[in-house]
């Protein structure tokens, strides 16, 4: 006996119960289903992805897991665990069908669907599946036809109700979608969803109030469900009431404290609305309790951004990527700081990858979309903000990204209907009234001009601007009463700026000057006025003063971009390479990805300080980001020739020649490049050619010595 | 005896590592199929605790002319909806009351008066247009009585002047 017992102890010993790293992973499992009887969903995903051991991965850890991933979003990935579960009830294998369709897999879905009907006959729940699928796939009729078969085999589910107001309502046939809405309030038991689903359909007929109030009643019945107090809480927060949204959700975490969730969207609410202190306040609060997760952190990053604090926040924002770097948000901020503080490449790395991770998230798009229309790349920049529209058809911010997109690809037509468009979904935006009198001046469109002017309001500055371009448009000369009557409403300096450069347009300029020196006397500060009087000094030849009004320009605003390319320009002028050079290489520090002082620094480089490889880099940079710019493709066609690769070079300057055959100075690089590799009778006819077009000295020099050889 | 000792060792053995911990119940499909279905979005109530009466009642922001009980044309199209809800199929055993009520602006006796007319339009807007027994709608006047919303503000007082439809049986 006592022998026995011996063994019996020494099994015991030896089995897991002393064996630690097996208990971790048990205890995991423990804590894991805890976390999870409390509904907190986030932790017990997180500790159920760490088990490793196979043997505790069986169909409850699944189960757990597949329920954890779908409570936080995760469809695709509870889809797998819920498959690994090997489900045998009809009504999980039903529910593993939806989530096929919610994540879009309309295929898979109907497929399940099909095998289910086969296995299981026709029962309510699959008709319903039917019914939603059918939806899916905009065949109402198909899909009402289904609801009602799920109704003949139970009437007490009002889940198919709900379907046929659905089908109805994205028919766009109201009365009887509300019709079914209301049936299904009335003759539910537990009402929960119907009043969700009456409640939206009011949010998309804009029946703010009825939504609200038929929330509350549904509240009033089951004052402590969750989901009901999130409704209420999303309604209160697209109707701007943040105060109402704040009360609910204090309520709703009153309740569910460990409802991560609900703690984001107050911190989200505290930002939107901008109680700054509140929102950092509250990330304090749970950083404690999800200091492993990655939100906390971009929320933490959100809130320096606000607060305009690119440091920190660029800290915090790392630190979310670090845990979780396949965050679309996170990367879609950490794009958006990159992009204020101008280094456009990383942004697109990180608005790119945002794309990548999530295709849908307009707001990359949307941002990708404007940093491809400040680099003049229009039809890129349409591509994103089209299908923006695709997912979103009223959104403003597409319309008119795709508005200035076709604008400056010459689709003025197509521009207007776009600008249009956004004026009906917000008739408040003043660009839009700026944008149609920009097009309707392009087109010499008088009283289309004169329409969209009028609708500018009148303490918008530009407003001035666009009355004067119209004065020109109309050619109206007795325009010194209006123009006296600004004066005499607003004699401030942009008033003097604005009529100034009316009358430099105008070509008078001793006018032009007066004004502008007036401005000056208001506002010595005002970095335009110096600018443009550079400009004045610079069209009389006065190329010295004109440096020195450009030299004040950057003193004052030392990110005024124009202003080093121009003072660039006027140096070489002066062949005043050194400070030519010096001058695009402090531009290039606020604008590191501006391909015209990149592509400008290596010319200068390549052709007065033979510095081919500084050069290389600097147009290698230039070309990644505007590669079909002539000018930089020229460039690198130059390198290519003075580093003996005529042929490189040859293949490139043929291609902007074609495209720009009057352009003296490609012809001529063409040409020196055609000699060189012994191509004499093209050289000759390509640099004839050159000559023809009066290139300058001392590039004519250069070609006459060549043809005579 | 020899047996069972064997038998007991090797059940040990054998044993998943884990029974040496205690057993919590068990997540079954069952169970996920009802959080599925919402029940993981209500706290568990005390069994003590006395249930709520749930009310199957909709509100409805119906316009009426200034001081008036006449319905504006605007409201039309809600009242066909509700009026081709309760005579529709599942619903024709029911009764259901009509409720008016309006903000706090004049007196009490008048509101009253005021919310009980213009519940009386509705009705009788039901009953004209839809197949529906006079019987199985009544009518009630609350007045400014059980306000939704502040009196205080425009928009609170544009909650507080609705009608609600209640299900009654």
């Amino acid at each position: 006996m006592l022998r026995y017992l011996f063994i019996v102890f020494l099994f015991l010993v030896s089995t897991s119960c002393s064996d630690t790293k097996k208990i971790d992973q048990i205890s995991a499992i423990s804590i894991a289903k805890q976390y999870f009887q409390k509904k907190q969903y986030e932790k017990s995903a997180d500790i159920l992805k760490k088990v490793e051991d196979p043997k505790l991965i069986g169909k409850e850890y699944h189960l757990m897991l597949g329920l954890s991933l779908f409570r936080l979003g995760d469809f695709e990935n509870a889809i797998i665990a819920f498959e690994k579960a090997r489900p045998k009830s009809l009504e999980m294998k039903i529910y593993i069908a939806y989530l096929y369709l919610l994540t879009g897999d309309s295929q898979t879905a109907e497929r399940m669907t099909n095998i289910l009907e086969t296995e299981y006959g026709k029962t309510a729940n699959i008709f319903i599946l039917k019914g939603n699928l059918a939806l899916k796939m905009e065949l109402f009729k198909k899909a009402r036809i289904q609801f009602n078969r799920a109704i003949e085999l139970d009437n007490s589910s009002i889940k198919p109700i709900i379907g046929i107001a659905n089908s109805y309502f994205m028919e766009r046939n109201y009365i009887k979608a509300e019709k079914n809405y209301l049936k299904a309030v009335f003759l539910s038991e537990n009402s929960i969803d119907a009043y969700i689903a009456l409640s939206r359909f009011y949010q998309g007929m804009n029946r703010y109030k009825d939504a609200e109030n038929n929330l509350k009643i549904a509240v009033d019945n089951d004052p402590d469900n969750k989901s009901l107090l999130i409704q209420l809480v999303s309604l209160y927060i697209k109707l701007g009431n943040s105060q109402e949204a704040i009360k609910t959700l204090e309520r709703a975490l009153t309740l569910y404290p460990g409802t991560f969730n609900l703690w984001i969207k107050k911190v989200r609410i505290y930002l939107d609305s901008n109680q700054l202190e509140e929102a950092h306040h509250t990330i304090q609060k749970i950083l404690s309790d999800y200091k492993e997760n990655y939100y906390t952190y971009l929320l933490m990053g959100e809130y320096y951004l606000r607060k305009n604090d690119l440091n920190l926040a660029l800290y915090n924002l790392n630190k979310a990527v670090g845990i979780n770097p396949e965050s679309y948000e996170v990367n879609y901020y950490l794009g958006l700081i990159h992009l204020i503080e101008k280094n456009v490449r990383s942004a697109r790395m990180y608005l790119e990858k945002s794309i990548i991770i999530y295709p849908g998230f307009q707001s990359s798009h949307l941002l990708l979309a404007n940093i491809y229309l400040s680099e003049k790349r229009y039809k890129l920049a349409a591509e994103h903000s089209k299908f923006v529209l695709q997912l979103d058809p009223d959104n403003t911010s597409g319309h008119l990204i795709n508005g200035v997109s076709l604008f400056f690809q010459g689709l003025h037509r197509e521009a207007e209907y776009e600008f249009d468009v956004t004026q009906k979904l917000d008739p408040t935006n003043q660009a839009i009234y700026l944008l149609k009198a920009i097009v309707a001046l392009n087109d010499n469109n008088k009283s289309d001009a004169q329409k969209a002017i009028s609708s500018i309001d009148n303490q918008n500055i530009e407003k001035l601007f666009f009355e004067l371009e119209l004065f020109k448009l109309a050619g109206v000369k007795k325009i010194e009463k209006k123009i006296n009557a600004y004066l005499k409403k607003s004699p401030n300096y942009m008033t003097y700026l604005l009529i100034g450069s009316y009358y430099k347009e105008r070509g008078e300029p001793e006018l032009a000057v007066k004004l502008f020196n007036k401005s000056l006397a208001l506002n010595e500060q005002s970095a335009v006025t110096y600018y443009y009087l550079a400009e004045m000094e610079s069209s009389q030849g006065n190329v010295e003063s004109a440096i020195s009004y450009l030299n004040k320009t950057i003193e004052i605003d030392d990110t005024f971009l124009k202003s080093y390319q121009a003072l660039g320009g006027l140096y070489e002028v002066l062949k005043d390479y050194d400070n030519a050079k010096r001058i695009y290489k402090k531009g290039l520090a606020f604008y590191p990805e501006n391909s015209m002082l990149l592509n400008n620094l290596a010319w200068i480089e390549l052709e007065h300080f033979s510095d081919l490889d500084s050069a290389y880099a600097h147009v290698h940079t230039a070309i990644n980001i505007s590669p079909e710019d002539p000018d930089i493709i020229d460039t690198r066609a130059w390198l290519h020739y003075n580093r003996g690769e005529y042929e490189k070079a040859i293949s490139k300057l043929n291609t902007i020649a074609v495209e720009y055959p009057d352009n003296p100075l490609y012809l001529f690089h063409l040409g020196m490049a055609y000699f060189k590799n012994s191509e004499k009778s093209l050289a000759k006819m390509t640099l004839k050619k050159a000559l023809e077009l009066n290139i300058g000295e001392p590039h004519k020099i250069k070609i006459m010595k060549a043809l005579s050889l | 005896m020899n047996r069972y000792w064997i038998l007991f060792i090797m059940v040990m053995f054998f044993a998943q590592p884990y029974t040496c911990l205690a057993e919590e119940g068990a997540i079954t499909e069952e169970y996920v199929v009802r959080i599925l279905d919402g029940e993981d979005q209500k706290l568990n109530y005390d069994k003590h605790r006395p249930k709520k009466k749930k009310y199957k009642k909709i509100s409805f922001s119906i316009n009426f002319a200034y001081n008036s009980d006449k319905i504006n044309e605007q409201s039309y199209k809600v009242l066909i909806a509700i009026g081709e809800t309760l005579q529709s199929k599942g619903l024709e055993q029911f009764k259901f009351m009509i409720t008016g009520y309006t903000d706090s602006a004049g007196s009490e006796k008048y509101n009253k008066a005021l919310s009980l007319r213009r519940a009386g339009s509705v009705k009788t807007f039901l009953h004209t247009y839809f197949t529906i027994d006079d019987m199985r709608l009544i009518v009630k006047g609350m007045g400014e009585l059980y306000p939704i919303a502040s009196n205080e503000n425009e928009s609170g007082r544009a909650r507080n002047r609705r009608v609600e439809i209640a299900r009654l049986n």
